[in-house]
């Protein structure tokens, strides 16, 4: 499998992320969703950059959407993942499980 | 809902250094968390990590853009220290003869002249300026990143010079002196290269970007 193909940790967090969120996704709720679930801080910042790298691999897709005056007039960007996108994801969890399973010391542990 | 006030420095400097591809979307989602109640050190902190974030990003993604940029900035960083050379050298007679009459009967003016080189830091200071918005103009596309490895580099002799500094105050030749104006020269000099000239170097980085971000994004 070529380099760019394998996700990383945080990569495959943001992706997880965005498919919980469904279609309303965008950066503050996917920094959110991670902080919520990994109980660690997460820059707005290098989620955007994450996804940027997921949009160029092609597993994410955005659209620009609309703009308040909260926002000081900036629009919002939406990301929605794509099929690969749930391939990827799917091998990864297919990948970890095996190689959790041939850890004696976890086997007992709660998830 | 809230009405904070984003923190003037802070979106100054997202609107500067965080990355190009989403500047617009990160800063307005930043203003909408903070009209939504977040606090303001909040948003700084967000703004610090979101410009780290990418300045990592962009110089792992760009080491040879990284590499070209120390090159050059280095080779000007080389003419402007021959330049300096050949002005310190002279400035005895060019700046000593201006100074004498500008500073006249004041103490302050001379020291200020004399030992601190006060113009000659001005010159110093406008021309690491010029190098950083020159490499800026050279790297529109990852200027953040760019332009901050290279001021970094300049740590490097400054590091080199407060510890020979230190050295040097730390030897027995100097128990007559105390802390006099001789021993804040040096100091004074320390800080000039650990933080000025990189700063120096910044500030023209920036005078440097690109004014139209989407026409920067276009000429990649």
């Amino acid at each position: 499998m070529p380099k760019h193909d394998v996700l990383g940790g945080f990569e495959l967090l943001v992706l997880l992320a965005l498919i919980r969120l469904g279609d309303e996704a965008y950066g503050v709720p996917i920094s959110n969703e991670i902080e919520a679930s990994s109980g660690r801080s997460v820059s707005v910042g290098s989620v955007y950059i994450t996804l940027a790298r997921l949009e160029r691999k092609g597993l994410v897709t955005s659209r620009t959407g609309e703009s308040t005056p909260e926002r000081g007039g900036r629009a919002r960007t939406y990301f929605h993942a794509t099929a690969s996108a749930l391939k990827q994801v799917r091998l990864a969890r297919r990948t970890l499980t095996r190689l959790w399973q041939g850890v004696p010391q976890l086997k007992d542990e709660p998830l | 809902m809230t009405n904070a006030r984003p923190p003037r420095l802070s979106t100054w400097l997202a609107e500067r250094l965080t990355p190009l591809d989403r500047r617009q979307s990160v800063i307005g989602d930043l203003l909408e968390q903070l009209h939504c109640g977040r606090s303001v050190w909040w948003y700084r902190r967000q703004v610090a990590g979101t410009i780290l974030a990418g300045l990592a990003a962009d110089i792992a993604a760009h080491k040879l853009l990284a590499i070209r940029s120390l090159v050059i900035g280095w080779s000007a960083m080389y003419l402007v220290y021959q330049f300096l050379q050949f002005v310190h050298q002279t400035r005895v007679t060019i700046f000593g003869r201006w100074g004498s009459t500008l500073w006249g009967d004041s103490e302050v003016l001379r020291q200020l002249w004399v030992y601190y080189g006060l113009p000659f830091q001005l010159v110093t200071c406008l021309l690491l300026m010029t190098v950083g918005w020159m490499v800026a103009r050279l790297h529109r596309r990852r200027l953040p990143g760019i332009v901050i490895v290279f001021s970094a580099t300049l740590l490097i002799p400054g590091v080199l010079q407060a510890l020979e500094t230190r050295r040097m105050l730390q030897t027995p030749w100097w128990p007559g002196w105390g802390w006099g104006s001789f021993r804040w020269a040096l100091v004074y000099y320390v800080v000039l290269s650990l933080v000025v000239y990189p700063l120096c170097v910044i500030v023209g980085g920036l005078c440097g970007r690109a004014v139209d971000p989407a026409r920067a994004l276009r000429a990649e």
